[in-house]
């Protein structure tokens, strides 16, 4: 998918864990750790509002569009 | 389609609280209404005046000469309809009984409702269909000439078709639904 989720460097960088943020932001520590290796159909606006919020980062640092090698 | 979609279709609590005490109801009614159908099939056959007195009524014909042999035609004809309004009472109450369970928009769910409204229907339509042929059984032992074949399609009929297609309707969109909320499970 052309679409990256650069949430691990995100966390990394912040030096938070995934169980913080899963509680901090409301949702499973499986639903975090899906959504860092992108294995999801999509995103809601309020969970990306709250990872920007407590990662204090912007949608941009968190989604990253590359253009498929075939295309 | 995945086979977790089996699973409880999660955020429908307030839902299944709701609809809680109507599904009992649907089970209940799901329960009673094949064993009253099999208890009054059973209890006409096996009295020959009463099998005499109603068909003879419908018919406008003395039937009191009525067999043994078709007796027993007669009720094989009704143990067809009873055995899907059996198998439409199981899948109403399999549906039900998964209601219950928080299996709301599922698969399995839109499964159950298509088949409760399939065997509804075949059942109705074996019935209307063997109405003519039950008149041809039960006077059957009348001469050549005598005998008589009914034709009978009611109102009530056509409401009971209405009604279960709609269901199988439901149950096409139901399964649409199960595979939305299998969409919005990968959305976090």
């Amino acid at each position: 998918m052309p679409i990256i989720v650069n949430l691990d460097v995100m966390l990394a960088k912040r030096k938070m864990r995934s169980r913080e943020l899963a509680e901090r932001i409301g949702i499973t520590e499986q639903n975090v750790s899906l959504l860092k290796s992108g294995k999801v159909r999509g995103i809601r606006f309020e969970t990306l509002e709250k990872l920007c919020e407590v990662l204090d980062c912007q949608p941009g640092d968190l989604l990253e569009f590359r253009a498929s090698v075939d295309e | 389609m995945s086979p977790d979609l089996a699973l409880d279709t999660p955020g429908f609590d307030p839902l299944r609280r709701q609809i809680g005490w109507l599904c009992h109801a649907i089970r209940l009614m799901a329960l009673a209404y094949p064993t009253w159908v099999i208890f009054t099939v059973v209890d006409l056959w096996l009295d020959k005046p009463d099998v005499a007195r109603r068909y003879g009524a419908w018919l406008k014909a003395d039937l009191s000469g009525i067999t043994d042999g078709q007796r027993l035609a007669g009720f094989a004809l009704h143990a067809i309809i009873c055995v899907f309004i059996v198998a439409a009472c199981w899948s109403v109450w399999q549906l039900a009984s998964g209601f219950l369970k928080g299996r709301i928009f599922t698969a399995d769910a839109a499964l159950w409702l298509r088949r409760a409204g399939m065997y509804g229907i075949i059942a109705e339509l074996c019935d209307i269909a063997f109405r003519p042929l039950m008149s041809m059984v039960v006077s059957a032992h009348m001469p050549q000439g005598q005998r008589h074949i009914g034709i009978a399609v009611n109102q009530n009929d056509l409401a009971f078709l209405m009604f279960l297609t709609a269901l199988v309707a439901l149950a096409h969109i139901f399964k649409k639904a199960a595979e939305i909320a299998e969409e919005n499970k990968g959305i976090v």
